[in-house]
């Protein structure tokens, strides 16, 4: 900072205070008031007073406090202020950010959470969660394999099905959906993303290993009153949203989400026969209603219906005349799927940070998938409930949420292969119970300490603590530790439908026992300024290991997938540092480097995971000269990943091989105008693909034949272009 | 990289080199959020309006401006056709009888 900003420093003095609803005014005590930028801040007394100094005028401050919206006012002249605070939505949890960049890194929550906002989800114009974080270093996707168009995400070098995909807290994607469940929220139905890096709240269950992703949608009280986006691809791929949101009366309010994409035109640009990005159909409804009483009561109920459709294999395969015959080889993989929630907190407005809240949601989801000969269809019905109470301990700085949850799966799967069929039913119901305890000293340490204990059917009991510290060396240099235990029913088949797409057989060598991890890891958070232009970095270690885990064994046997029990060592390390700097007013520049070792003990013998790259990078450049254009870069480097096919091929003796490391690079430029949008860029810009994606494409009912093996882009350079409407 | 570096930098120094910086502040008719975010968002179409920040409790917006492309007579203008009153002139009508009803100044008991 310069002496000139030393010489104007001011000091201002207030009072942060609310309306109640006589319209008196009343103190908020403990508020935080902070410069934007955070260069300068305090805290509030008990009767709401505060002072301190800024560098100078005008100046933006902030004041927030847990249970109400935040307030920014403008500060041009040096008088007593009075920051008047509204009481906040208390349904969903409530989230303090101090600073909105695109990709804000929270100083003030205990757990490490990277907060995507709406800004950095147009930086992919296309289509659905999944490419939501292709700008995001922390949660990579990737393609399972070269027929379906699966994506899977992968987090702590560990695959999504360790981490807890969650839609407004509700855990969405479990089970069956867990192959696809991330191409199943349109892209622009989001609001905003958390991302949780290592273990997270025993509030939302005992799963959530590595981290949890929840996905915010639009809200009715919030959103445009109306909008529109087409897209269109090179690939011929269309999609269509929609959505409208209308307030209906002081209490109601009601929003309609309709999606819908088309991809039907079979490309082989590599020429092995196969095409190389499934046909899809999709369409996809949601309907949400929110009430607000405007005293004690909140209420949300939602729907959502989806159907889909995805179909790959052979350019010749005709379904009709096809499946089921070794004519051609074909995939189809159909969805159906309902959701119902509803959501009803219950709040005191004399106490803001008492509530209560409840969560209930029901889901169908049937699923219908050949993949040549074998077929897999499956039904999950899954009930959820969770019931949450919060309250503090005598004063703010000990605050506590208890309650009890409810996950109900009745799973119907039937699967062949060879021409014999496996039937099997399972009913698990898994009551559980939960505390947490928060302390908050002083604004500089903050701890949450977590317990649960579920009974599951057909496993008995199991205990989950968990435990987040965050303590601030000063308000820009911040250290968290969290560590826990976490426990999973593994879905062999659904979470792993991909490994149809190879001749290997499924061999089951035993039962199948629930999967027991713990997770522990620090993350440092510091922002500091560089010629006076922000600047964070964050890096954090994390590391998992598995007392058991499921798993796919594509290394042992070349004719089978084998399906068994951890006998033995499985871990992940994980390091991951990102530093996202302003290089000039609307420049923005981030950096990433990550580090994942993963290892699984397979056949006795400690291995790395096929597929995984030690080694990555990012780099995303964003500018945005005025409101009117933004353009947006990013730069993906990947290394070697190691390959299970090569005892596949029938060389048992050779060491699995390695793939080539790779760089990709995706571009766009969005024109902004009062209500229109236009927006146009390129993946893959080099158009860099894997060769060979599939094994033996020539022979597809041979036993050697494999597209599992995935390290690659599969599709070159895809150009799109689209357009937004809203009214606001 | 480093050539998308360096062209940004010269086009940001372009920018500063030939812009004449100016601000203004303007009374407006902003009630609520809504009206804070719609003037802050709208303003930054207009010609020549660099930056712009409404505080609601003083209901003034300060707007940065390049005075070579615009004038605070402009800006004005600009404030009434979004459909807020701006120091002395009156909203647009037009533009006012499409804002959304918390927007409107004969609601009563907002904020």
């Amino acid at each position: 900072m310069g002496t000139s900003a030393m010489l104007n420093a001011q000091s201002i003095t207030g009072t942060v205070l609310e309306k109640d609803s006589a319209g008196k005014e009343i103190p908020v005590p403990f508020a935080n008031v902070y410069e934007v930028g955070a260069k300068s801040g305090t805290q509030a007394n008990e009767a709401g007073k505060f002072s301190f100094s800024l560098p100078g005028l005008p100046a933006k401050i902030v004041a927030s406090s847990v249970g109400y919206v935040n307030d920014t006012i403008q500060i041009t002249e040096i008088k007593e202020l009075k920051i008047f605070l509204r009481k906040g939505a208390t349904i969903e949890e409530i989230t303090v950010e101090s600073k909105r960049q695109s990709l804000g890194f929270s100083t003030v929550k205990p757990i490490n959470v990277e907060m995507l906002t709406g800004k950095e989800l147009l930086k992919a114009a296309c289509c659905n969660l999944s490419e939501s974080f292709e700008t995001n270093p922390t949660v990579n996707v990737s393609y399972t394999d070269a027929i379906t168009g699966a994506k899977e995400i992968r987090m702590l070098g560990l695959a999504g099905i360790y981490s807890q995909l969650l839609t407004e807290n509700i855990p969405m994607s479990r089970g069956l959906a867990s192959s696809f469940g991330l191409t199943f929220i349109p892209g622009p139905w989001i609001e905003s993303i958390q991302v949780t890096k290592g273990t997270g709240s025993v509030v939302n269950g005992f799963e959530s290993t590595t981290g949890q992703i929840n996905v915010e949608l639009k809200k009715p009280e919030t959103a445009e009153k109306f909008y529109v986006n087409l897209y269109e691809a090179s690939t011929l791929n269309t999609e269509l949203n929609m959505y409208h949101s209308k307030k209906l009366n002081k209490k109601w309010s009601e929003m309609l989400f309709v999606h819908g994409n088309l991809m039907e035109k079979k490309w082989d640009d590599n020429n092995d026969g196969f095409i190389d990005l499934p046909l899809t159909r999709q369409l996809s409804i949601a309907n949400r209603w929110r009430y607000d009483s405007g005293k004690r009561l909140e209420s949300q109920l939602g729907m959502k219906l989806l159907l889909d459709e995805r179909n790959g294999g052979q350019v010749s395969f005709d379904e009709a005349r096809d499946k089921g015959t070794t004519n051609a080889f074909g995939t189809g993989i159909s969805t159906t799927r309902y959701e119902v929630y509803a959501k009803a907190g219950l709040v005191f407005p004399e106490k803001p940070e008492k509530s209560f809240g409840s969560m209930y949601s029901f889901v169908y989801h049937n699923q219908d998938a050949f993949f040549g000969l074998k077929n897999y269809d499956a039904t999950q019905k899954n009930f959820y409930a969770n019931l949450i109470f919060q309250n503090t301990l005598g004063n703010k700085n000990h605050a506590y949420k208890t309650g009890l949850s409810l996950q109900a799966d009745l799973l119907h799967e039937n699967f062949t292969q060879n021409s014999v069929s496996v039937r099997s039913d399972t009913t698990e119901i898994t009551p559980g119970i939960f505390y947490e305890y928060t302390l908050n000293a002083k604004d500089k340490f903050t701890a949450v300490m977590g317990l649960r204990a579920d009974y599951h059917n057909g496993y008995g009991w199991f205990v989950v603590p968990r435990l987040h510290a965050k303590y601030n060396f000063t308000p820009d240099l911040i250290l968290r530790v969290s560590g826990g235990r976490s426990f999973r029913r593994p879905h062999p088949l659904a979470d792993n439908i991909s490994v149809l797409a190879s001749s290997r057989n499924i061999l089951f060598t035993e039962n199948i026992e629930p999967e027991i991890a713990w997770n522990y890891g620090a993350n440092v958070t510091a922002i500091f300024h560089l010629f006076g232009l922000e600047t964070t970095l964050n890096t954090d270690y994390y590391r998992t290991f598995f007392v058991n885990q499921f798993i796919a064994d594509s290394y042992s046997d070349s004719l089978n997938i084998l399906f068994y029990n951890l006998d033995g060592e499985s871990f992940s390390n994980s390091f991951q540092t990102t530093l996202n700097l302003e290089l000039a007013e609307g420049v923005t520049l981030r950096l990433a480097y990550k580090n994942d070792d993963v290892r699984s003990t397979y056949n006795g013998k400690l291995q790395s995971k096929p597929l995984v790259a030690m080694h990555k990078a990012l780099a995303n450049v964003a500018w945005e000269p005025n409101i009117k254009w933004k353009f947006d870069y990013t730069l993906l480097w990947e290394g070697k990943k190691k390959l299970a096919y090569s005892s596949a091929a029938g060389n048992e003796n050779v060491p699995p091989a390695e793939s080539p490391e790779f760089v990709t690079m995706n571009a766009q430029v969005t024109r902004v105008f009062k209500k229109w949008e236009i927006y146009a860029g390129a993946e893959n810009l080099t158009g860099f693909t894997q060769d060979n994606p599939i094994i033996s494409p020539e022979n597809p009912f041979g036993n050697t034949f494999d597209a599992t093996n995935i390290w690659g882009p599969i599709m070159g350079r895809k150009i799109y272009a689209g357009i937004r409407y809203s009214i606001r | 990289m480093k050539n998308i570096f360096l062209f940004a930098a010269l086009i940001l120094f372009s920018i500063n080199l030939y812009a004449q910086n100016a601000e203004v502040k303007i009374k407006t008719s902003a009630i609520c959020d809504k009206c804070k975010n719609t003037i802050e968002r709208d303003l930054l179409f207009e010609k020549g309006i660099k930056k712009a920040s409404l505080d609601l409790d003083s209901k003034v917006v300060t707007v940065a401006y390049n005075s070579k492309k615009t004038d605070e007579q402009k800006i004005r203008t600009a404030i009434t056709k979004i459909g807020y009153d701006a120091d002395t002139l009156a909203a647009d009508s037009v533009a006012y009888s499409k804002l959304p009803d918390c927007c409107k100044k004969d609601v009563t008991g907002h904020r």
